[in-house]
């Protein structure tokens, strides 16, 4: 991995933007710096030697049930529709409504 | 008069069946000395005080009509305010949340309702669980009851506050890199991290799905197991928990650790040990020479690269996760605009800085270009570590080293370096890597603080690894220190 900042001040703007979060100018700041420190520990990863690992043996140890799937599926769920869209921003009628896209 | 600070659930089921208090009484009597006591400590975040006495009174019924009550009816527990309790707000620690009221019960919540569990409240914790101080809590900050000064541990601080000062038998936290072991530590408790599949997750707002969990924190391990065995099993609404079943009498079978292997990891390096830790932790070995048990040295050649390879991988799983959080759908948000505006703005004013810094740098590892040596790297380590921990099992029964490098630390000590904050949950993150069950007990050394000693064990060995925790507590006796 390449030595130095990874993290730029452009790098944090096009961030912010991808993960949809404003941030202040003095968060920008102390993000390119804690995220640098961050990256430069985690870089030590980099440096093992991971070629006996398959990662789809690991998947496929993983089992889906799928009856169990199912009958979650027909189970009634324990909870009102009314108190999950209460929690809505603004509705229509049991719409969720949104601002414009554009 | 009850005395709050000697309960156990043992004890209370006892007095409840003899009839010697009411389940009516002792709720009473907790909030009458949550009113006056949490005011110093911060651990609640909400009380929930007409639906306990209404729960309480049910369970009076019960026993006054003879009819069989489980061993946890009628005992007050606080439960981390990232799990939802139907009807009742649950913030996760967030501004986000401020205003979201829960519109069902999180599995172990039904679990618990149905043994007759009283729910004393919900607890303060870092912000969406993130964090080793509970200082991100965009809330109330709860302190260590055994030194106010102090840090109660995070993420599930309120949690073990509020059993250290005796505001409640026992809590349920959730566990992705420590958060139950770390404060359970803090505060001379046992903390349980299960297996990751053991417990359902339903209802637990999701940081990091691969590796959180829910487990207990309470003054013993007989308590944690009890506790363990109403909220373990198989949940439909939850893929990843497995058809676990756990009995708490279980941990009393072996009465000698005599035949059993216990291993020390080389690479976790004593001669890095402060002093007291050293000295505690060393006591805790000829402890556990003195019930029986051979202690070996063993080999996790990748164990440290636990701590960065969940610096990838957990980071990536929040930023997923927490992207439902668009001022939309779960509190109303005063911001206008186009729809991207109000997901920036909203995003940006209610989120705290280690939400944020933990998304931007999720997002990070997960953006083209860098996805393969991050986040990719990471999940080929953290396979590596896991099949370096079941080779260790091979040799060994169950594994032990501390919980934390260093006792409870001061307020604001950590704050300004994420890294150092990070840097503490170094040796229980491991546990969460490889997925097996954990639980940290308190040792001392010569000061006044607690560390805590983890007994580790294989994945779905709860058994045998409470079991061996439990005679090492009834022969070490630290309990007495709280």
């Amino acid at each position: 991995m390449e030595k130095g900042n990874l993290i730029n001040e452009k790098t944090i703007e096009y961030l912010s933007e991808l993960s949809r979060i404003k941030l202040t100018p003095a968060e920008k700041q102390r993000f390119e710096k804690d995220l640098n420190a961050i990256l430069d520990y985690v870089n030590q990863l980099q440096a093992v030697d991971t070629a006996s690992i398959n990662l789809d043996e690991e998947l496929l140890k993983i089992k889906t049930d799928l009856e169990a799937a199912e009958k979650t599926e027909k189970e009634k769920l324990s909870f009102e529709r009314d108190d999950l869209i209460d929690g809505f921003y603004d509705r229509k009628e049991d719409w969720l409504k949104i601002p414009p896209i554009f | 008069m009850i005395t709050l600070h000697e309960l156990t659930i043992k004890k209370i089921h006892s007095l409840l069946l003899q009839k010697e208090i009411s389940a009516f009484d002792l709720t009473k009597e907790f909030f009458d000395y949550i009113e006056t006591k949490d005011k110093e400590i911060n651990a609640y975040r909400l009380l929930l005080k007409d639906e306990a006495l209404r729960q309480a009174n049910e369970i009076d019924k019960k026993i006054a009509a003879s009819e069989n009550i489980s061993f946890l009816a009628g005992v007050p527990l606080a439960i981390k305010d990232n799990i939802l309790i139907r009807n009742y707000l649950t913030t996760a620690g967030s501004k986000m949340l401020a205003h979201y009221r829960a519109a069902y019960d999180a599995t172990v919540i039904q679990r618990l309702k149905r043994a007759g569990a009283i729910f004393l409240g919900k607890t303060n914790l870092d912000e969406f669980a993130m964090g080793s101080s509970s200082e991100n809590s965009a809330f109330e900050k709860p302190k260590n009851p055994l030194d106010l000064s102090r840090v109660p541990g995070g993420s599930s601080g309120g949690s073990a506050a509020a059993v250290a000062s005796h505001q409640a038998v026992a809590a349920l936290g959730s566990d992705t890199g420590g958060s139950v072991r770390q404060p359970a530590s803090f505060c001379s408790l046992v903390g349980l991290k299960p297996t990751y599949g053991a417990v359902s997750r339903f209802g637990l707002i999701a940081m990091s799905s691969s590796l959180d969990q829910i487990g207990p924190i309470a003054k013993n391990v007989e308590d944690a197991a009890y506790i363990l065995e109403i909220i373990a099993g198989k949940d439909s609404r939850d893929e990843t928990s497995e058809n676990f079943q756990f009995q708490a009498r279980s941990i009393y079978e072996r009465k000698d650790l005599r035949g059993i292997k216990i291993g020390l990891v080389k690479e976790i390096e004593t001669s890095s040990f402060e002093k007291d830790l050293a000295l505690s932790y060393q006591k805790s070995l000829t402890c556990l020479q003195q019930l029986g048990a051979t202690i070996e040295e063993i080999s996790i050649p990748h164990i440290s690269l636990s701590l960065p390879c969940y610096y990838v991988l957990m980071p990536a799983e929040v930023s997923s996760n927490l992207a439902r959080f668009d001022g939309l759908r779960y509190s109303p948000s005063e911001k206008a605009g186009s729809l991207k505006d109000v997901y920036f703005e909203t995003r940006g004013e209610y989120f705290g800085p280690e939400t944020k810094r933990r998304i931007i740098l999720g997002t990070f590892v997960l953006s083209s270009g860098y996805y393969d040596a991050y986040y990719l790297k990471a999940r080929l380590v953290q396979a590596l570590i896991k099949k370096e921990f079941e080779e260790a099992f091979q040799k060994v029964d169950l594994l032990v080293w501390p919980t934390t490098p260093t006792p409870a630390f001061k307020f604001g000590e950590k704050t300004e370096d994420p890294l150092a904050m990070y840097l503490s949950d170094i040796f229980t993150v491991p546990a969460n890597i490889s997925g097996v069950p954990a639980v940290s007990l308190p040792i001392y050394g010569e000061g006044s603080l607690p560390y805590g000693l983890q007994f580790i064990a294989p994945h779905f060995q709860e058994a045998k690894m409470l079991n061996a925790a439990y005679l090492f507590e009834q022969t070490s006796n630290y309990g007495k220190f709280l």
